[in-house]
């Protein structure tokens, strides 16, 4: 028995050493021997391995109280210890084995997948797959390592028991607590990283409860490279602590690594193929906007010295503008298809584009072949592959559109340039934005454009000027509204003051803003100085017409004036008689005296103011001179001697009394005004030469005798410039008010008039002269019937029978005829003729009779009265030219036609009544 | 002894008036029995008066003298018309003329012809001074004055002119009218006929015209 229990006790502790190795060894049926050792339990337990689909049972029975019993059961024990120890080493090299092929085969089959795979999840998820499948870990998963501050670690595929694990995780490969584990270790440095016993490992502490829960052991962790970068890491778990020896452990670095690869490769196919996608549609988009463009595209291929391009392609808009098909050109040359290339100069542009591959530009240019006729814009450059490229547009709608633009800016600049007026705009500041040449010109520029950025006080115009064009600037500016013809005073740069009519009107921009001024100066000085003149000239008409009127008044008074003179010496008349003494008598004839002159003066007066009749007649001028000389002696200030000399009165001129004298009297006026200090007004008259340029007297005929009549004074003379000017209307160096201008010039009217020559002679200081040539007639000449007969011959009362049945008539001519001095006995009708001739028949020297007189006619009536009476001279008055008296009448008879003047009468009854006297006062 | 000579002395100047009228009384054959101032008063004197002779100035104011000398002429039969005047114009004598006047004498001459033409005229013969005899014609018709200057004037008719001269002196056609015994429409038809003819269409132009041409006096 002792024996017993010494190899019982023996085996006993044997079997719990071993029972507690096996514990140690944290396997399962260690514990359960190692448990039932101890307590000396008996029952039966099954445990199932883990490792081995085969059921392992052992049964204990033991019954402490059987010593023996208890001896047995432990040698039992011990003996079932060691040959299960012994089972178990075999069984562990074998299992071994198998997960060593097993990591091989998961080895193969990633590989596999590696090949196969399309895509990196689907890799990684296979991957996992199989290394819990083939390898028969209890997890695995894949965690990829995020870029972002955290430095978090994503698991991205997983598979086996995870139960929710990987949510709990939190990892991150930063270098922090939970950055400590395998996994981010094994990111952070790269190599593989193992907890071989979770539950005791402290870098496992932060994921330990949640791992031991899923039945995790150890882990590892292997890290997933590319190009020397951990981008990740495999995670792989065991549910037997220290599961990875050092061959399972590179077999699964070479897996991780295969992966990676795998990973990598998958990436660089994506990558691949997005670039390729990405190009395939970049290539799309060219093509679509090379074939929608609106610009034309040509592409060349230059022949390789560049002497010719040829066509490779053109796009849509390319064969529109050069309306060509593609096939038309495509392999042709560029000069073979647009033979004018040349021309325009782009065939230039490709060479040298071609030669330097620097891009250029060929500006809108006409191309015409022909074929095409358009304006062609054109940008050239240089593709890589040396093709050379064109692209273009058809401006011609554009370049018309310009060309029409500048055609209408140029009519505008035309007519803004050569308008008369001055034209500029400025803007709202009234700085000068531009000008056209008048404005320029008016301001002194050379140059329009030197306006620019000037103001009105730049400008040669006076301040006040410029102010004043500042403040209506700011009106328009202000208000937005023109201001229109408003009168301005500038001066311009040659110092000249022009009147302008400005007008200025706002500018404004799109919006309807005021954005400047436009304005326009019209000169119109010359206009002013043209109304000036008409007003003058009408003033001076006016003062002529003043002057005409004073004259008329003139004339008016002075005929009031002759009948007061009237008055006067008919009153004078009747005191001669009641004349006492010898003092009265004086005072009488003084009174009668300056009567008499002033009767003379009031007449000289009417003369001048135009009363009486214009008519020329012949003057004697020496008398005429006396007369006018008498008058203007009045009229001159007593300072002025007014000298006359005449050769002789007989010189006689054709001429009106009236104008001559009206000549006289305004050179009188003139020598007055140039000798203010007094001087001598001298005329003369004397015979002269006939003029050089006088026309000469017809053949056959004595030369016209002509008068000289000079006028001349001591004045201030006549300057030589305005010599010539003197005899224009109007012109008058008086001052204004004190002559009309027309003096001179009413003389030369005159003088052409009267077919007289006029000459001026004048020297400054030394007085002026004006001679005058005027052709004269011989009194002699004069026919006897211009002259008034009864001034000369008059009746001695001899007595005439004048028969007239009109009574008016008949006491006209008894008018005539008693003035003449005759006696006149009337008779109204032949009895009346007859009986007043028989009642003095002896007293009447002549008869005038109507040939048509009532009761008996004339003719019939001087018939009876020549029976008895001869000798007695007769007219007899006829009113119808057709009637043939000669027959009826003696020498005796004198036929007087009607009609006949007055004058005509007085020289016939003179002839017939005293023919003797007549003769006398003849010769 | 024939009754001395009835005179009506017309002349718009009082002094020249009482003086001929003195001169003329002085006559044993003469008696002045009236004056007047103008044409209108000389008419209505010589109505009522009745005188042999009116002794007469051209221009006055008023009614025209020779208008009024034609009314005269009708009304009293017998009363011979002397005219006076400063001027000898062709259009005075041949309105005298036509009127028949019986003598026409210039301011120049001396008074004693004055009497002797009143004188004259009632013996039945005229007078007329030296400067208007000289331009008096006689024809078949009857005397005239002798062949004048055609001036603008000419191309009016005898209205006219008498318009004319009434405008010419200022007067309004109202006036005018009631002067010339006619409507106002009337006087401006002469009015304007006038002015047409000459060209003339200023009061003022029109006034200087008549004044040149001797139609009235300033």
């Amino acid at each position: 028995m002792t024996l017993w229990a010494i190899v019982s006790a023996f085996a006993y502790l044997a079997a719990l050493a071993w029972s507690l190795v096996l514990w140690r060894r944290r396997l399962a049926w260690g514990t359960g021997i190692l448990s039932a050792l101890l307590l000396f339990t008996a029952g039966t337990q099954v445990y199932e391995s883990t490792r081995d689909t085969r059921p392992f049972v052992i049964a204990l029975d033991l019954g402490p109280r059987e010593a023996s019993g208890l001896a047995a059961g432990a040698l039992t024990l011990f003996l079932v210890a060691l040959l299960a120890n012994v089972t178990s080493q075999g069984r562990q090299a074998e299992q071994r084995l198998a997960r060593v092929y097993r990591a091989l085969r998961a080895r193969g089959r990633c590989n596999t997948a590696l090949i196969r795979a399309k895509g990196e999840k689907q890799l990684l998820e296979e991957v996992c797959q199989i290394i819990v499948e083939e390898a028969g870990y209890r997890l695995a998963w894949v965690g990829f390592a995020e870029c972002d501050e955290a430095k978090t670690v994503r698991p991205v595929v997983q598979a086996g028991c995870e139960e929710g694990y990987l949510d709990t995780l939190s990892i991150t490969w930063a270098d922090t607590e939970r950055g400590r584990g395998p996994t981010g270790t094994a990111i952070r440095t790269g190599q593989p990283r193992a907890a071989r016993h979770i539950h005791t490992d402290a870098m496992f502490a932060p994921w330990r409860a949640e791992a031991l829960k899923r039945g995790y052991a150890s882990s590892i962790a292997l890290p997933l490279r590319a190009d020397g970068q951990t981008f990740g890491a495999l995670n792989v778990y065991s549910e037997e602590p220290d599961a990875f020896d050092a061959e399972e452990e590179q077999l699964l670095i070479s897996l991780a690594d295969d992966l990676a690869y795998g990973i990598v490769g998958l990436r660089a196919r994506a990558d691949r193929e997005r670039v390729q996608k990405a190009l395939r549609e970049s290539e799309e988009r060219f093509r679509e906007l090379y074939d929608t463009m609106s610009s034309g595209v040509a592409v060349y291929r230059p022949k390789e010295d560049g002497s010719d391009f040829i066509f490779t392609g053109m796009n849509r808009a390319g064969l529109r503008i050069d309306n060509i098909r593609e096939e038309q050109i495509v392999g042709r040359s560029v000069l073979e298809a647009f033979p004018s290339v040349r021309e325009i100069g782009l065939f230039d542009v490709f060479q040298r584009v071609f030669r330097t591959g620097i891009p250029d530009h060929l500006p809108a240019r006409l191309y015409d072949d022909g074929r095409v006729s358009h304006w062609v814009e054109n940008y050239v450059y240089k593709l890589p592959s040396g093709e050379i490229v064109a692209i273009y547009d058809d401006v011609t709608a554009r370049v018309e559109a310009e060309q029409k633009r500048r055609q209408q800016e140029m009519l505008l600049r035309n007519i803004i340039s050569n308008i008369p007026s001055a034209v500029f705009w400025k803007n709202t500041e009234s700085v000068y934005e531009g000008c056209n040449w008048a404005f320029a010109r008016a301001a002194g520029l050379s140059n329009p454009d030197q306006v620019v950025g000037k103001t009105d006080y730049d400008m040669p115009w006076k301040r006040e000027h410029a102010d004043r064009l500042r403040r209506h600037d700011r009106r328009v500016i202000k208000e937005g509204s023109p201001l229109i013809r408003v009168e301005e005073t500038l001066r311009h740069a040659d110092s000249t003051e022009h009147i302008i009519l400005g007008s200025r009107v706002p500018r404004r921009d799109a919006q309807g803003h005021v954005c400047g001024i436009l304005g326009i100066h019209t000169d119109i000085t010359d206009r002013k100085e043209a109304e000036e003149t008409r007003a003058k000239l009408q003033e001076q008409l006016h003062h002529a017409q003043k002057l005409e009127a004073v004259g008329q008044l003139a004339g008016g008074m002075a005929h009031d004036f002759s009948n007061l003179l009237q008055v006067i010496l008919s009153g004078t008349e009747k005191l001669r008689g009641h004349l006492g003494d010898e003092a009265a008598c004086e005072a009488y004839g003084m009174i009668e005296q300056a009567c008499t002159e002033a009767t003379g003066l009031a007449r000289s007066l009417l003369t001048f103011s135009h009363r009486l009749p214009i008519e020329k007649e012949p003057i004697q001028l020496g008398s005429l001179l006396q007369e006018s000389t008498r008058l203007i002696r009045r009229m001159l200030p007593a300072a002025i001697e007014v000298v006359l000399e005449t050769c002789d009165d007989s010189v006689t001129i054709l001429a009106d009394r009236t104008q001559m004298q009206q000549v006289l009297l305004n050179l009188a006026i003139n020598a007055r005004d140039a000798m203010p200090e007094g001087g001598t007004l001298r005329f003369a008259l004397e015979r002269a030469a006939a003029p050089p340029d006088a026309l000469s007297s017809p053949a056959g005929q004595s030369p016209t005798p002509w008068a000289r009549l000079t006028v001349s004074d001591t004045g201030s003379g006549i300057a030589p410039e305005i010599q010539k000017r003197i005899f224009e209307p109007f012109f008058t160096t008086k001052p204004r008010g004190q002559g009309s201008g027309l003096g001179l010039t009413i003389v030369r009217e005159i003088v052409q008039q009267h077919r007289a020559q006029m000459e001026l002679r004048s020297r400054q200081d030394h007085g002026t002269t004006f001679a005058f040539h005027w052709p004269c007639i011989d009194p002699s000449a004069i026919p006897k019937e211009s002259q008034v007969p009864g001034e000369q011959v008059r009746g001695q009362g001899e007595l005439i029978l004048l028969a007239e049945d009109q009574r008016y008539v008949r006491e006209i001519i008894a008018s005539t005829l008693q003035s003449l001095g005759y006696g006149v006995l009337q008779a109204a009708d032949g009895a009346q003729l007859l009986d007043l001739y028989r009642s003095h028949r002896e007293d009447i020297r002549l008869l005038m009779i109507d040939a048509d007189l009532p009761k008996r006619p004339g003719t019939a009536c001087l018939k009876e009265i020549r029976l008895t009476d001869p000798l007695t001279p007769a007219v007899i008055l006829t009113g119808s030219p057709d009637e043939q008296h000669d027959d009826a009448y003696d020498e005796l008879t004198v036929i007087l036609r009607k009609p006949f003047q007055m004058s005509d009468l007085g020289r016939l009854v003179c002839r017939l009544v005293n023919p003797r006297q007549l003769e006398e006062s003849q010769t | 002894m024939n009754p001395p000579i009835s005179i009506l002395v017309v002349d718009d100047h009082a002094i020249v008036r009482s003086s001929l009228a003195r001169t003329l009384n002085d006559e044993q054959d003469m008696t002045v029995v009236g004056t007047a101032g103008d044409a209108d008063e000389a008419l209505a004197e010589a109505i009522r008066l009745k005188p042999a002779v009116i002794l007469m100035d051209i221009d006055m104011p008023g009614l025209l003298c020779f208008s009024a000398v034609e009314t005269i002429h009708a009304r009293c039969p017998g009363t011979r018309v002397i005219f006076l005047s400063a001027f000898a114009h062709d259009r005075f004598i041949e309105q005298a003329l036509a009127v028949e006047a019986s003598g026409y004498i210039t301011k120049d001459e001396p008074t004693q012809t004055v009497v002797d033409a009143i004188r004259n005229a009632v013996g039945g013969i005229a007078y007329f001074s030296p400067a208007v005899r000289s331009r008096i014609v006689v024809d078949s018709s009857g005397a005239h004055l002798a062949q004048r200057r055609q001036t603008r004037a000419d191309t009016l008719t005898p209205r006219e002119l008498e318009v004319l001269r009434y405008l010419a002196r200022g007067m309004s056609k109202k006036e005018v009218a009631a002067t010339m015994h006619l409507s106002v429409k009337t006087v401006e038809y002469h009015s304007a006929s006038l002015m047409n003819k000459l060209d003339i269409h200023d009061r003022v132009e029109l006034a200087r015209f008549a004044i040149r041409e001797g139609l009235a006096e300033p």
